[in-house]
């Protein structure tokens, strides 16, 4: 490394190439940056060339997520961890659509996600727990796997909402696959009760239109309480509309109908054209969009409403890529 | 000014890519819009007609869709502004980008490991397993310091609120340095766009959508 100097920087040479003017190894990730510095002063250095460059944009370095780690120590070790080589496996036995190597491998994999989320709090690994769910989760989109209980992980799954709103995307993914059990139900109507999070609600409704039949009643009181609250966050609201479209009754289809013409936004008016499909007077609102409206984005959505053969609440993306949790 | 052309294969390159932009949406919507394929060429057409009038004025306008500054948890229960977009819009951001690839992809950094375009060609900008990027990230620090045993410390660190702090005008600034006179027009119409929707009107860059995954990670190499 150069002597340590504190340099005058133009607007356009900025970050990366800043350090590396300064011959500093780094590796940036989005806003992740980390720099191989091969004493603790150099190390200092680094941090506050770091800051100078940063505040040349009105930028800061976050003071908690700021450390000096020695190499070899088990904050290195952890942030430089692979993943087990039975994940791997399973990739490739994914990619290949290789069924008996499937059905051989998904037993290790639910029971090494078991001792994942056994891990005492501090210990527990949540991207190895994702990692694995996810799998888990692409294995079961395959025909003819042996089934194998998931209860516990789906248990898990429901108590890390509370503690990892940021992860109900991959969590809800899991439980997509118990969507008709009544504990996965019982557990989100306990959550939706008293949402903290409008996105995290919208997900959990995402979810149980999904399911085939909703075994906990709450829920369905709770979906028209909500829908019928105009002030409700729209985020989630919208979901509901779609929700009491499949699971609700005639009087939900008709409020939803009779909105259409008083909403505005262009994500409810779509939420509400999809919950109408089994309502019995859908023609009505469909033709006058047909008719009157020029916008392509909503006469899209009624073109292919009148195709379906049977209604289609929410499409489901079944594509998952089996990397995602690494991220 | 000379006349901007705007052909309408890359607007239909851009309704591919917002819908591949659409399958992980913050917000995703119910059909994910697989309805839109069935009046794609009217959707393209529109948004040719926008783009022709709003990159052909002397100063640019635009009039944004209606939005949703609706907020997503991060780590340790602290919420960020995910955007919720309206297609239009989504597909005005993958225009823009389209024309400023060439300018920034060749001034990028190695050292830079998110966001890496495949082929600025392609539909899919990030590849098929764009996490892979996250994988070589790991690795090749790993590979790194196990080859250099000299190194024996690692700066960890990260940039504080990133996505919602930074400037606007000097991200314009900077766009403009780099560039020649062919892409102002993208540039202004991007920095017009992203006022609208800064709460407030100085900083912020929206997440939830490729083209700004892409300039911020970028905006560290301009």
């Amino acid at each position: 490394m150069r002597p340590f100097f504190l340099s005058v920087h133009s607007l356009s040479r900025f970050l990366d190439k800043e350090l590396e003017a300064e011959s500093l190894i780094h590796f940036r990730y989005v806003d992740d940056i980390k720099v191989a510095c091969k004493t603790e002063n150099d190390a200092k250095k680094a941090i506050i060339q770091i800051i100078q460059t940063l505040r040349t944009a009105n930028l800061n370095l976050s003071t908690a997520k700021t450390d000096i780690i020695p190499v070899g120590s088990d904050k290195f070790k952890n942030l430089l961890k692979e993943f087990p080589p039975l994940l791997r496996d399973i990739d490739n036995a994914v990619h290949n659509k290789q069924k008996r190597t499937i059905n051989y491998l998904y037993p290790k994999l639910v029971s090494y996600t078991k001792q994942v989320m056994k891990q005492k709090q501090q210990d527990f690994d949540e991207r190895l727990f994702r990692a694995c769910i996810w799998r888990i989760v692409k294995i079961n989109y395959f025909k003819n796997i042996d089934r194998i209980d998931l209860v516990s992980i789906g248990k898990k799954c429901l108590k890390l909402l509370y503690s990892m709103p940021s992860r109900t995307n991959t969590l809800l993914r899991f439980l997509v696959l118990h969507k008709n059990r009544i504990y996965v139900q019982d557990a989100l109507y306990e959550l939706l009760k008293d949402a903290v999070y409008p996105w995290q609600e919208m997900l959990i409704w995402y979810l149980l239109i999904q399911s085939d039949k909703i075994k906990n009643p709450d829920i369905l009181t709770l979906a028209k309480r909500r829908v019928r609250d105009a002030g409700y966050h729209e985020a989630a609201r919208n979901y509901i509309y779609i929700f009491l479209g499949k699971h609700g009754d005639y009087q939900d289809r008709t409020y939803m109908a009779n909105l259409f013409p008083h909403t505005q936004s262009f994500r409810a008016q779509r939420s509400i054209l999809i919950s109408i499909q089994e309502y019995q007077d859908r023609n009505t609102i469909y033709n006058s969009i047909t008719r009157s409206n020029s916008d392509p984005i909503l006469l899209s959505l009624v073109q292919y409403i009148k195709q379906l053969s049977t209604p289609e609440y929410v499409d489901i993306d079944k594509n998952i890529a089996s990397d995602i949790a690494f991220s | 000014m000379p006349r901007i052309r705007i052909l309408k294969s890359e607007i239909a390159l851009c309704f591919d890519r917002f819908l591949i932009d659409a399958e992980d949406d913050f917000f995703p919507d119910p059909l994910r819009y697989k309805d839109l394929r069935l009046v794609r060429d009217q959707i393209v057409n529109e948004t040719q007609r926008t783009l022709r009038a709003t990159m052909n004025q002397n100063k640019i306008t635009y009039t944004t869709k209606h939005h949703y500054p609706w907020y997503v948890p991060k780590e340790n229960f602290v919420i960020r502004e995910g955007c919720s977009f309206h297609p239009y819009d989504t597909m005005v951001f993958h225009f823009i980008l389209n024309r400023l690839l060439p300018i920034i992809e060749p001034k990028l950094s190695k050292s830079r490991y998110s966001y890496r375009i495949k082929n600025t060609k392609s539909k899919k900008l990030f590849g098929y397993n764009p996490t892979e990027n996250w994988i070589t990230f790991k690795n090749d620090m790993r590979d790194y310091f196990a080859n250099n045993p000299d190194y024996q410390f690692m700066v960890s660190t990260d940039i504080a609120g990133f996505f919602e702090y930074i400037p606007i005008t000097i991200f314009k600034k900077r766009l403009l340095q780099m560039s020649s006179q062919n892409e102002s027009q993208s540039i202004e119409l991007l920095s017009f766009m992203l006022k609208e929707y800064s709460s407030s009107k100085y900083s912020g860059m929206p997440q939830n959508c490729d083209p700004f995954s892409y300039l911020c990670t970028a905006f560290l190499d301009f």
